[in-house]
């Protein structure tokens, strides 16, 4: 299902969406996602608009981080609103829905801001 | 003496909590959207942030969105929604050219309450985006489209908005574009002097920087 959602939110972007889940995050967990961000070698896209959905089991917690290309576009509170709108499924124990909607959320921008290359010819 | 420093230290534990228990306004914890009523659902939520991001881009109005219980959950709201959202707009800072939509769930009220700027040319119209565009949902019990249709339809009918604004004349807009060209030359001399210094030293230690921290974005939350 998670597989599924973000097959099909890629299709709508040139943007990338990765999921990492894990057990600990260590002390800061926006650093760790940022550096499994830089593992995966997400801040290396040419538009960068990479976005990073970070879990850590362990911690109970959720990240989730996004290249400039992406996070200068977004409206102001949105990650907070993926994180909130997250977490509050994972406190009921629902993975698998709520990352789902994470990443329909997170690909929604994604497509608004950057269209797969077919349509960005077709505008012009 | 003892006895009487703690009764005071008592006491005043005592009063702050009562003080602090329930809030004059709801607290602005996002731009867009604060929807502590929780009806907005996630894909509307992305939707209006984006509209009212983009609305206030293109006009300068500053909109947001507040959905709560009751209005009496609040100490300003114990009058009613309306004495609420005059709070609320001015604590938000939207007072002037601000826009607050807040919809009390429980009470059955949505109150818009606009800033100075929009006050006497925006109230028509919004109380027609209210009668025909938002209320029909609301009582279909469809909160969520209600908001973001109703976000949609405001935007729209108040696109114009900064064209009003500019009527202040064409001599503003020479002013602007004369100071902001002497602005640019200056920063652009001072930088120029200041690269000068600096351009070998920031080649050599730009690769080294980035890549690491300081770039990107996002959000933390615990569950």
């Amino acid at each position: 299902m998670l597989q599924a959602g973000i097959n099909s939110a890629e299709s709508r972007t040139t943007g990338r969406i990765r999921v990492h889940i894990e057990k600990k995050a260590g002390k800061d967990p926006f650093e760790r996602a940022r550096a499994v961000f830089e593992t995966y070698s997400l801040n290396n896209s040419t538009d960068k608009n990479c976005v990073l959905l970070y879990v850590s089991t362990a911690d109970r917690k959720f990240v989730v981080f996004a290249d400039d290309g992406i996070n200068t576009k977004v409206p102001e509170g949105f990650w907070k609103h993926v994180s909130d709108s997250v977490t509050g499924k994972l406190k009921d124990g629902e993975f698998s829905i709520g990352l789902t909607a994470a990443v329909n959320l997170t690909g929604n921008m994604l497509a608004e801001f950057f269209p797969p290359v077919s349509e960005n010819k077709a505008a012009r | 003496m003892k006895l009487q420093m703690i009764v005071v230290f008592i006491m005043s534990v005592i009063f702050s909590t009562a003080l602090f228990s329930s809030d004059s306004v709801p607290y602005r914890k996002s731009r867009y959207i604060n929807d502590y009523a929780s009806v907005i659902n996630d894909k509307n939520a992305g939707e209006i942030m984006l509209l009212l991001k983009r609305f206030e881009k293109r006009t300068g109005i500053e909109a947001s969105i507040l959905t709560i219980g009751s209005a009496s959950d609040y100490t300003a709201g114990k009058e009613g929604v309306d004495v609420l959202a005059a709070n609320a707009i001015n604590e938000w800072k939207l007072e002037n050219n601000g826009i607050l939509l807040l919809v009390a769930v429980a009470d059955r009220r949505l109150k818009v309450e606009l800033g100075q700027a929009l006050a006497e040319s925006g109230e028509e119209k919004f109380q027609e985006i209210i009668n025909n565009v938002i209320v029909p949902y609301f009582k279909a019990g469809d909160y969520s489209a209600g908001i973001y249709e109703g976000a949609k339809a405001m935007t729209q009918s108040f696109s114009s908005h900064r064209n009003s604004s500019k009527t202040q004349g064409p001599e503003l807009l020479i002013f602007i574009l004369i100071g902001g060209a002497v602005l640019l030359f200056a920063i652009a001399g001072i930088s120029f002097i200041w690269g000068r210094n600096k351009t070998r030293k920031q080649l050599v230690k730009q690769p080294a920087d980035s890549g690491k921290k300081g770039y990107g974005g996002g959000a933390v939350g615990d569950w």
